[in-house]
């Protein structure tokens, strides 16, 4: 049980402990947040002096909670005839009611305090335990409790106030009640926080009887209703599928420079927008909501890189990293404006634009981002591969830039078999992967959509030779599997890894090659019962919780899972899919970001990574990929063909109003009778 | 609100005529209206890798800005579009995804490079 509990919508969200007082200090990273700002630090009430006892907490909205607590008068058992509740939504800020009852038969005096503070640190300076530069400062306003922070003309405020007469001081609020036997007393409370340049005076959304903002379970039910239904004879798949779509809803991100309601990455450090993450998030997606896609594309190419900024590693052509919105990325102490450090965000970019034109048809957004495709070409042509060799590398510009461009970016991911690290420039495997897919996946935008096919002739040409190339210089003959990497002396990077599903998922792997990466893949080194690890357990920097050198990253697996199908490994992919689908049920159908790659036979339990956030997008939207991959879904010409290959614990598959360019169709799956006399010898 | 195209400390008096190329615009159309505080100077007109200040108002979008320093700065790519929103020195209305992608396209230099210091640590 997490000793947190979270409330969020997009770019608002409210970390508590679990009586819902927010008591920040350097290692507990409560607070109300918004666009990566703390406005709210500590929240913490007291009755006659005295915390109330938690008794339970519903938190099954993700805009919603709701803290159940009474007054302990037993050391044990708690014997109490006042109880609390605490009713709280995300709104612009929060809102509370705070309820107080007397269930005895004798009045009581109560003297309720809520004490309240606000840091307004940065999210970099939550992390990296950095003081403020600015001025903190808080005042009473006619019976309006204002919490300020001012640096030049940058000001946040947090402003509280209570339906309730209270007596307001500069760090709390106070009542004295006396409550009649059998009687409730309660006071709404509105935190709202604001950005004071923008709007000098805030405009408090509507609060419905409940206090959540009006939109948000309507939306919610939209959001449902629009994407397709699951029915399965494995029950955990349904519960699975629908706690996705509904984290995915709680993390579509809205800012003032985004465009509409796109994935941030996730809770509580990624709260914004990551070019890899939302792209690759909208490709998991896209059979079930390919809305998402649309959006990433239109932002992302709205801020892709025009100028060569070594501050913010920014290329023309390149497609951005990490936007954020705090202080310290206003004052440029942050690069994150966007920050433009991923060597594969560019790829990706390409990839899903071809992937969502293929499923909607929407040639009209394609025609639009014509130049940016063409742009994002020259990017991987010109600056993307750094020394002409013809492979994508990545180094830093900033020093304080990531050191690491790939989707494994901390600082020990890129290591020799041995453990030592690679120097840079380093050319990751799966780098050239995405740059071979999108090539070949643009060349078919140019011959179809924007009519030039002399253009696509040559990125298919381009995209021929760098397969030919790859195979020969990434290729471990004597360990038959694919190199990490290039290091910035071109030797291989001999680790085994499970980039080279990635290399699977793209098609650059020669058939031959691809046989002995799936035998690796499904190796116990590989393969922890779970999912894939990311690095193998033979490895000199094997970790199993090893952020990047050993742990299990959901949506990795589900990527290798779609590559199995790709190069015709059904049966492997539809156990590997299931081995991940079987961990959701045991993280109550929400999968985190990562977790520990111990080997499933000596635990019954994924065992979870310590800081993973969760939700995370791509974490979610996994089940959303497996399901495709255990049915086959891909979308041709127009259709909507399935190649179901499931395992045989799921004897009935069914996804109906499947969106596409051809409406909304159904798809069903049953495992083949292949599938199950092979299993059936299997147990022999 | 009235246009003002004046002299300012520090700036040459021509600065609001420059016109030119930007190569961070090519392919690139749509006109901005610049102002500052109350007043509006112009127009921006980008057109496929040219731009120039022109008298109109009529424009997609309107980009105000705190100071002409600060929109100084941002035409002549000196200014970050985003930190100076970030910092509360401008505001826009309009269609965001054209000033957006206009003003980081001016950041790979245009008639007014140079004209202010540049932001950037």
């Amino acid at each position: 049980m997490t000793d947190t509990i979270s409330i969020l919508e997009g770019n608002h969200f409210v970390v508590s402990d679990r009586r819902g007082d927010l008591e920040a200090t350097p290692t507990v990273n409560h607070g109300l947040f918004l666009n990566d700002t703390r406005y709210l630090s500590r929240w913490s009430l007291t009755i006659n002096g005295e915390k109330p006892k938690l008794l339970s907490v519903d938190d099954t909205a993700y805009y919603r909670v709701q803290h159940f607590m009474a007054i302990a008068t037993g050391a044990v058992y708690i014997d109490s005839h006042l109880s609390v509740v605490r009713q709280r939504a995300i709104g612009e800020g929060f809102y509370e009611t705070l309820a107080l009852a007397n269930h005895g038969k004798e009045a009581v005096d109560l003297d309720v305090r809520i004490e309240a503070s606000a840091d307004f640190a940065d999210l970099f300076e939550v992390k990296n335990m950095l003081q403020k530069k600015g001025t903190l400062y808080r005042q009473v306003e006619d019976k309006t409790l204002v919490l300020g922070y001012r640096r030049d003309r940058f000001r946040r405020e947090t402003r509280v106030t209570s339906s309730v007469e209270a007596q307001v001081d500069e760090t709390g609020l106070s009542y004295r009640v006396r409550l009649a036997p059998q009687s409730i007393w309660s006071t709404d409370l509105e935190v709202v926080a604001v950005r004071k340049y923008e709007s000098a005076t805030p405009q408090a959304p509507e609060i419905t009887k409940d206090k959540t903002r009006p939109d948000l379970s309507e939306r919610l039910k939209e959001w449902m209703g629009n994407a397709p239904q699951i029915h399965s004879s494995w029950e955990p798949l349904e519960q699975t599928y629908r706690r996705s779509l509904v984290d995915l809803a709680a993390l579509r991100f809205r800012a003032p420079v985004i465009l509409s309601a796109m994935p941030a990455a996730g809770l509580p450090w990624f709260m914004t927008i990551f070019g890899r993450d939302s792209l690759l998030t909208s490709f998991q997606c896209i059979p079930f909501l390919p809305s998402l896609a649309a959006t990433t594309l239109r932002t992302l190419a709205m801020l892709q890189a025009r100028a060569s900024d070594p501050f913010r590693d920014s290329e023309p052509g390149k497609i951005p990293h990490e936007i954020r919105f705090g202080e310290m990325t206003a004052f440029e102490e942050a690069p994150h404006s966007p920050y433009y450090g991923s060597a594969d965000s560019t790829t990706l970019f390409l990839i899903l634009m071809e992937e969502y034109e293929r499923w909607t048809g929407d040639k009209a957004l394609v025609r639009s981002l014509e130049l940016e495709a063409r742009a994002a070409v020259n990017w991987i042509d010109k600056y993307g591969d750094r020394d002409g060799d013809g492979y994508i590398e990545y180094e830093r510009r900033n020093p304080a830039g990531l050191e690491n461009q790939c989707w494994k970016d901390s600082g020990d991911s890129i290591a020799f078999a041995d453990g030592s690290l690679a120097p840079t420039p380093r050319a990751t495997c799966e780098l050239q992967g995405y740059a071979y897919d999108a090539k070949l996946r643009t060349a078919r935008l140019a011959r179809e959509v924007w009519e030039d096919p002399e253009w696509a002739a040559e990125l298919e040409s381009e995209a021929e030779k760098l397969k030919t190339r790859f195979n020969e210089d990434f290729w471990l003959p004597e360990r038959k599997f694919f190199a990490l990497g290039l290091d910035g002396r071109k030797r291989k990077i001999d680790s085994l890894t499970s980039n080279i599903g990635h290399l699977l998922w793209s098609g650059i792997a020669d058939t031959d090659k691809a046989r002995h990466c799936v035998a690796h893949l499904m190796g116990n080194a590989m393969f922890s019962g779970w999912g894939i690890r990311t690095m193998a357990a033979t490895e000199g920097s094997y970790n199993p919780i090893g952020y990047h050198v050993g742990a299990v990253w959901p949506h990795d697996t589900a990527f290798i899972v779609w590559g199995l199908r790709r190069y015709g490994y059904g049966q492997e992919a539809a156990q590997l899919a299931f081995a991940m689908l079987e961990a959701a049920e045991l993280f109550d159908g929400r999968l985190p970001e990562t977790f520990a790659g111990y080997a499933r036979e000596i635990t019954k339990f994924p065992v979870e990574y310590p800081t993973a956030c969760s939700p995370r997008a791509w974490a979610s939207g996994t089940p959303l990929l497996l399901i495709r991959a255990l049915l086959g879904l891909e979308a041709d010409n127009g259709h909507l063909l399935v190649d179901p290959a499931l395992p045989p614990d799921i004897e009935r598959l069914e996804i109906l109003d499947i969106p596409g360019i051809w409406g909304r169709r159904d798809a069903f799956g049953r495992p083949h009778a292949t599938a199950k006399a092979a299993e059936k010898m299997a147990a022999e | 609100m009235g246009t003002n195209t004046g002299i300012i400390d520090g700036l040459p008096a021509d600065w609001a005529a420059r016109r030119g190329p930007a190569a961070g615009v090519a392919h690139l159309w749509g006109r901005i209206r610049l102002g500052v505080g109350d007043g509006t100077i112009g127009c921006l007109k980008v057109a496929d890798g040219t731009v120039e200040i022109l008298p109109d108002r009529e424009a997609e979008a309107s980009l105000i800005a705190d100071s002409p320093e600060t929109l100084v700065g941002l035409l002549g790519g000196e200014t970050h579009p985003v930190v100076a929103r970030l910092q509360g020195r401008v505001s826009t209305t309009g269609n965001i995804a054209l000033v957006i992608r206009i003003f980081l396209g001016l950041q790979a230099g245009s008639p007014w490079s140079g004209l202010v210091e540049k932001s950037q640590p």
